[in-house]
């Protein structure tokens, strides 16, 4: 864009400089709707990696192998030590076994006097992980399941033990996690024992910190982190990690999930929130529910007697 | 190598830079990396495109650079057309600069392009703090911008070493335009 150049440059420039204009104003505009409108956005996103993201499966395989063989060069040097450590643990874990088995009958049983029945709707989608965030200010991954297999926006992701993150971001194909350790990740907590609720909010480390905690004083490091259920974000009850303090003094939740191997990942099936629509039903039940219940009068008579009284008198 | 054939030469090096954008974006996705990690790398795409834009400016054209920094945004999770626009003007920057940079020494061009890079980054983060964007913490922000900025001279050399992309000397660039 020099000055000394012919007639034709000169002509060009202004055409130019209109094309530059033009290319930045719609960049920021972009960038404004995503920030008024995100889910529409974020819809489109999602579905610009749903086109890309798979067509790269075939090379993720041997780069992803080639990154764990060097991995477990690294590891092969301890080998011996890694053995003998093995072998203490699993003569650990064989008197915990059957301590789990001896407990697991018990709950059975308990179960059975109580006459408890498990959701049965808490099922899963096994999804196996395709790529990361690709940045260090993201934290998330992406999912091969997708639309075609049922998932939706807002369910759960666990790896084998703990809760991994949300659903937030749904192609045909794939599915992106918002992990616990995202910025933009919050999620309604219990910590056991104390049953004190809280906020866990990911901030970009491993150990993501506990907000909006009533009385810090009631909880010890090494209790139990599970999801609360409220706001019906996430079922109940499914384990997130056990409480430590941080070198900065706050409360941290060390994760359950293994996310140095996120590999594959639970999607749960969601149940359908309860919603209420009308007023009414705020107060009392709209259609009194009939319980099978031998034990209690059955309500279809005490409200016939209601009936018999309100004419009576 | 450059001087055979302007136009033709000119479209080889766009796609060059073209895949290798995409290479780099294909390398930073695949391999997991589901930690958080505590130091940040370079953004390699845009000393990429700032080397080809001082360079070569003809061969790093606008809609290039522009796509390449959409498709960038929408893959990596960052808020789209933020980073796109800030780059353009950016790089418009420099490649008004860069018909002077060809006299210049290379501690001028590596000023310049450093000064590009930050002058994005701050862009960028200030609008996360404008936007009130969920953000890491500024830590990692300015370790990478100032990778990004330290790691200009090695990829100029290697693009050099692996590609001969190389400053056009002054003058040498109207060869293809005076014929």
């Amino acid at each position: 864009m020099a000055r000394d150049r012919n007639g034709r440059e000169d002509f060009v420039r202004p055409v130019r400089r209109l094309l530059v204009g033009v290319l930045v104003l719609l960049a920021f505009v972009i960038f404004l709707v995503w920030r008024i409108d995100s889910p529409r956005m974020e819809r489109f996103r999602a579905a610009v990696i749903d086109r890309v993201v798979p067509n790269m499966e075939w090379a993720s395989a041997p780069v992803t192998g080639l990154a764990d063989l060097v991995a477990n060069f690294q590891s092969y040097r301890r080998l011996a030590e890694q053995n003998a450590e093995l072998r203490r643990e699993l003569q650990q874990m064989k008197a915990w076994r059957e301590a789990a088995i001896q407990l697991g009958q018990e709950n059975a049983k308990l179960r059975d006097l109580n006459q408890v029945r498990l959701d049965p709707e808490l099922t899963y989608i096994t999804g196996v992980v395709l790529t990361d965030s690709g940045s260090v200010f993201r934290q998330s991954v992406i999912l091969n399941v997708g639309r075609r297999d049922g998932v939706l926006d807002g369910w759960a992701a666990m790896d084998g033990i703990g809760l991994v993150g949300r659903i937030s971001g749904l192609g045909e194909t794939t599915s992106r996690v918002i992990l616990l350790t995202d910025t933009s990740s919050k999620i309604p907590i219990t910590i056991q024992p104390s049953g004190q609720k809280a906020i866990l909010h990911g901030d970009n480390t491993l150990a993501p910190p506990i907000e909006f905690l009533e009385d810090p004083d009631l909880v010890r490091a090494g209790d139990r982190v599970v999801t609360s259920g409220d706001g019906g974000v996430f079922p109940p009850d499914l384990l997130v990690g056990q409480v430590v303090e941080g070198r900065d003094g706050r409360l941290r939740v060390r994760l359950a999930a293994d996310y140095e191997r996120l590999e594959f990942v639970r999607v749960l099936r969601g149940q359908e929130a309860e919603r209420i629509d009308t007023s009414g039903a705020l107060i009392a039940p709209v259609d009194v529910p009939v319980a099978p219940d031998p034990d209690t009068e059955d309500p279809t008579d005490l409200t016939a007697a209601a009936d018999e009284e309100g004419t009576d008198g | 190598m450059a001087d055979i054939a302007a136009p033709r030469s000119t479209a080889i090096w766009t796609g060059l830079y073209i895949g290798l954008s995409g290479l780099i974006i294909f390398g930073q996705l695949l391999p997991l990396q589901t930690m958080p990690r505590t130091a940040a790398m370079p953004d390699l795409i845009l000393v990429v495109t700032l080397v080809w834009v001082a360079r070569k400016p003809e061969a790093a054209p606008l809609l290039a650079v522009a796509g390449v920094f959409f498709m960038a945004d929408f893959l990596f999770q960052r808020p789209p057309g933020l980073m796109t626009g800030l780059v353009l003007i950016g790089t418009e920057v420099l490649r008004r600069r860069a018909e002077s940079l060809k006299a210049a020494t290379f501690w001028e061009e590596w000023a310049s392009a450093a000064a590009c890079v930050a002058g994005i980054s701050a862009a960028y983060w200030g609008a996360h703090a404008v936007f009130l964007i969920p953000s890491a913490e500024p830590v990692l922000a300015v370790m990478q911008t100032v990778a990004t900025a330290a790691i200009y001279p090695v990829v100029v050399a290697a693009t050099w070493a692996l590609f001969g992309l190389r400053r056009p000397m002054p003058g040498e660039a109207r060869k293809g335009l005076q014929r």
